[in-house]
């Protein structure tokens, strides 16, 4: 479960911060492109602004081309055809022709020289002409000139011929006006209402607001997002455009931010799918498996009662012939009858040999019923274990004596090393079933290793045997694995090998019913189970 | 607002009274009647003096309403957030007011300022009611007070349809400071003057006590408009009510009045209007003359002295104006000339009471004015001082003349002294001051 969990999480995981790698990426490059955008408009507003000081600079070289020379035609010129103009005229090395500085002047006329003082007083407007003539800017006849007054910037168009220079003065005042009426005011109705509100203002050379549209009010301290100076003559001032934050990218960002969350699900919907798929399979494995066992369980139940027939009349009839089935290698040689010469004496040798396979593997099917059914008291959960006073030693030698014919067959050698000779409570059947699957692997998967070695001690409540055959052994790796039901190792192993993949997982069963355990222990060579068993001593019999 | 009845029968018999010794001339055009004289037509012999020249143009009472030019009117109304509540619903009543004095051939636009502007009727015909009337309704209170754009976007929606004919107005209407843009009375005097010579003229109102009465006044005076106090809104109304019948009784505009003054005369000054002199010859420009009422140049001059029993030219006047109903520039020119005499009694028989008047009325705001500076800079008691002297001088002026005018005014001048100590009364009687120091001497209300 938790492999599959991570199946899921893992990749998910990973493609999430991917996803949201992505998606702030294209947040910073789409940032990139609404300030583009911004700089854009505020750009096209400047230009707006480009075009209405063009006009003016057009008109104001018209009123100052026509502009007389006698000081009343001038003064009649600037209340009759260009009513309202202020006009300074100098001579080309700096006096100054209009107002006229000591006759009777009019108080505008006063407050003009006032304010420009600055600039017939010094080499201002000369200097503009020099450059014009001298190549710093040829060709230049006229311009913008802009000085400060008033606390703020306030602009001359000025116009030289060969004798004077005509300077038009552009009001601030009114300039603002004109390009307050020529820019945008926010918008009531129409399609600019409906978007994000933004905020552009155009702030003068001190950077205070002079104008401002637009609904979005930025807060105090809000730094712009965009911000555009204006073109010259009025370079000083700029046009600076604020909107609010969520209203920029984020628009973008939240349609990649569904999608990514929208793959993101399809990814983890696909990858539930696969778990879910890996899970039934596995699931339909075990139930397989599981059904093997049922349908071998069932079967054996009705195998058993004819196996047992089987078996007894196999007895019966070593019985009439006079032979041990346990023992059916005797040192009379009756493995090789040819070597004697009686004819009945052949016959008889050769029959019982065949009754010794007949009894042994009948046994081998009697094992191999009782662990199936033992494995399926313990799916129920019905597998109990019923101690009664014997010798451990006594059922170690009994299963010994059992496995004998298979084992000598197979060329394995069997050393005992008993030392639990004590009476103590222990099921018999249960060890015999446990020692019979241990005998049953050496017999399958470590008989190239030639002998099999048993020993068992006692100490205090508890018994010990050791089961260690010099077989290929088990790696580290799958000592737990091999106790888990169905669970075979190698292929290599298991090659032609048959069986149910259940006798360890009972023989632990059992030895832990049993109040003690099965596993497997280091060993120099092959494999080494260890079985330890909880068994009190006979009630009747004191603890040495 | 100057509510002062002051019949101009009276005026006319007075004149006409005093007409064959004062020596006035008078020519008569077809909708401004042009009147020059000085306060007393026999000047004292043989003394250098001061004496005053007025220069009156009279509109022509009532006439044709269909004859009237088109209005072509730019409301702007203060909607910063001090303007929530009533104000802002007073001040909509007061453009429907307006709405119903508009004729169909009427241009107007509603535009709302705070910290931005929002123009919420483009210039439209007056007969479109439907649309304005959404525009008004669409107007909602909110920032800061940004005056100037206002003004500014004012203007451009006038200048949609401006011409030779329209007469042209920008009415602004503010209870606050202007706290966005230019903001200085000095800035928005020279964008009144920057429209005037446009010919949009600013009609200034200032509404409650918070708004700076030195910014409303100096726009519209610059602009030829005029200015007006209300402090209870709820009079915003009626106020538009009557203002715009007097914005659509206007029979000229553009008047220019050129006084060339003779040898041995020098003028001083202009009192009461904005007035270039330049040597001999100052000349001041009218925005517009109303209907049935009278605009005046008044000129301080200094005569040099004279023999007794001879009579010497003054000054040559010559008038020009926009007459709104035909479209036709009108020329007037008259001359005024003085007798010179010893004798004090000939002297005092030639007193043009009404000239006197308007005379003493201008003196008397001139004291106003700097007794408002004194109170500025923090002198009270100089303020207090100056204001009873002006008092004193109206009453025995007001006396002298048998003016209620003057004695009226003498009455307001110790209730202005007595309004110096306490800041909120100052406050609305700085208001009142300068709204009456600024207005001229109009029977009804003008927009």
């Amino acid at each position: 479960m938790l492999l599959l969990a991570a199946m899921v999480v893992v990749p998910l995981g990973a493609l999430t911060y991917l996803g949201v790698r992505v998606v702030r990426q294209h947040e910073v490059l789409a940032r990139h492109q609404v300030r583009a955008l911004l700089v854009d408009r505020l750009r096209e507003v400047d230009t707006s602004v480009r075009r209405f000081m063009d006009e003016r600079e057009r008109e104001l070289l018209r009123v100052a081309a026509a502009v007389p020379t006698k000081t009343d035609d001038i003064r009649a010129y600037l209340t009759g055809a260009a009513a309202g103009a202020e006009v300074l005229v100098v001579d080309l090395d700096g006096h100054v022709l209009h107002p006229p500085l000591g006759a009777p002047m009019s108080g505008a006329e006063r407050d003009l020289l006032d304010r420009t003082r600055t600039i017939w007083d010094g080499d201002a407007l000369q200097a503009e002409v020099r450059n014009g003539r001298t190549g710093e800017r040829p060709g230049v006849d006229h311009g913008w000139y802009g000085y400060f007054h008033g606390g703020g910037l306030n602009l001359l168009l000025w116009r030289a011929d060969g004798e004077r220079i005509v300077a038009v003065e552009l009001s601030r005042i009114a300039l603002l006006s004109d390009l307050i009426a020529r820019l945008p005011a926010t918008a009531v109705e129409g399609p600019e209402a409906g978007r994000t509100p933004s905020r552009v203002i155009l702030a003068d050379e001190g950077g205070t607001p002079v104008y401002q549209w637009g609904a979005y009010e930025p807060a105090a301290g809000e730094t712009a997002r965009a911000t555009v100076p204006l073109s010259p003559p009025l370079a000083a001032w700029s046009l600076r455009d604020y909107s609010p934050e969520s209203a920029l990218p984020t628009g973008l960002g939240d349609t990649l931010t569904f999608n990514l969350g929208a793959a993101l699900l399809a990814v983890a919907l696909a990858l539930l799918g696969l778990a879910f798929y890996l899970f039934r399979m596995r699931a339909r494995e075990m139930r397989v498996a599981a059904q093997r066992v049922s349908f071998v369980n069932q079967v054996s139940h009705e195998l058993k009662t004819p196996l047992t027939n089987i078996r007894l009349y196999a007895e019966l009839l070593a019985e009439e012939l006079d032979v041990d089935p346990d023992f059916p290698e005797g040192p009379q040689g009756l493995d090789d009858p040819r070597g004697s010469d009686d004819p009945d004496a052949v016959a008889s040798a050769a029959a019982a040999r065949h009754l010794k396979v007949i009894t042994g593997e009948s046994q081998r099917l009697s094992r191999l019923i009782a662990n199936v059914l033992t494995f399926a008291r313990g799916q129920e959960g019905r597998l109990t274990v019923t101690p009664r006073p014997r010798v451990l030693d006594d059922v170690v030698r009994a299963v010994r004596a059992a496995f004998a014919p298979s084992l000598d067959q197979a060329g394995v050698q069997v050393h005992l090393e008993l030392a639990a000779a004590r009476e103590v409570q222990v099921d018999a059947d249960a060890v015999e079933q446990i020692l019979a699957n241990l005998l049953s692997n050496v017999e399958k998967y470590a008989r190239a290793g030639g002998e099999v070695r048993i020993a068992t001690q006692q100490a205090g409540d508890t018994s010990t045997v050791r089961v260690a055959d010099h077989g290929p052994g088990i790696p580290a790796a799958a000592r737990e694995d091999v106790f888990l039901p169905f669970r075979r190792l190698s292929d290599k192993l298991s090659d032609g090998v048959a069986g149910t993949g259940i006798g360890l997982d009972i023989a632990r069963q059992l030895a832990r019913l049993h109040g003690g355990d099965l596993r497997l222990t280091d060993a120099e060579r092959g494999a080494c189970f260890v079985l330890t068993l909880h068994t009190p001593p006979h009630p009747g019999e004191p603890t040495p | 607002m100057h509510t002062l009845p002051r019949p101009l029968a009276l005026l006319v018999v007075a004149v006409v009274a005093l007409g064959a010794c004062a020596l006035p001339s008078r020519a008569s055009a077809q909708h401004v009647t042009v009147q020059a004289g000085l306060d007393h037509g026999t000047l004292p012999a043989d003394t250098k003096q001061t004496a005053y020249l007025r220069v009156a143009l009279q509109g022509q009472q009532g006439g044709e309403a269909a004859a009237r030019p088109p209005m072509n009117v730019a409301i702007v109304i203060d909607k910063s957030g001090s303007m929530s509540g009533k104000k802002i619903e007073y001040a909509k009543a007061a453009a429907r007011a307006a709405l119903d004095r508009l004729g169909p051939q009427d241009i107007v636009s509603l535009v709302a300022y705070d910290s931005t502007v929002e123009v919420l009727v483009p210039a439209t015909r007056a007969s479109d009611r439907k649309t304005i009337l959404r525009g008004i309704a669409r107007l909602r209170p909110g920032g800061m007070t940004a005056l100037f754009a206002g003004t500014s976007k004012g203007a451009a929606e006038v200048r949609k349809f401006k011409d030779a004919r329209t007469i042209d107005r920008v009415i602004l209407l503010s209870d606050g400071q202007a706290n966005i843009g230019p903001q200085s009375p000095g800035a928005l005097a020279e964008l009144g003057a920057s429209l005037r010579r446009e010919g949009i003229g600013v009609t200034t109102i200032g509404m409650g006590l918070d708004y700076n009465e030195d910014l409303m006044v100096a726009l519209a005076r610059k602009s030829g408009g005029n200015h007006f106090f209300v402090e209870d809104p709820s009079q915003l109304a009626s106020l538009f009510r009557e203002g715009f019948g007097g914005l659509a009784s206007i029979v000229a505009q553009e008047a220019v009045v050129k006084v060339t003054f003779a040898e041995g005369v020098r003028p001083v000054r202009a009192l009461g209007v904005d007035a270039d002199i330049i040597g001999q010859t100052l000349t001041a420009t009218l925005a517009q003359v109303y209907g049935g009422e009278r605009e005046q140049v008044m000129v301080e001059i200094e005569v040099s002295p004279r023999a007794g029993g001879t009579t010497h030219p003054i000054a040559r006047v010559e008038v020009s104006y926009h007459d709104v109903a035909t479209h036709a520039v009108d020329r007037v020119e008259t001359s005024v000339a003085a007798s010179f005499s010893s004798d004090a009694a000939a002297v005092e028989r030639s007193l043009d009471r009404d000239v006197m008047i308007a005379v003493v009325e201008r003196l008397a705001e001139d004291k106003s004015r700097l007794a408002v500076e004194l109170r500025d800079q923090g002198k009270i008691e100089e303020a207090r001082a100056l204001l009873r002297k002006n008092r004193t001088f109206l009453d025995f002026e007001g006396d002298r003349l048998g003016s209620k005018r003057l004695q009226k005014l003498g009455a307001q001048n110790e209730q202005d002294a007595e309004s110096l100590q306490d800041p909120s009364r100052w406050n609305r009687a700085r208001k009142a001051i300068r709204e009456r120091n600024n207005a001229p001497d109009y029977d009804g209300v003008n927009f």
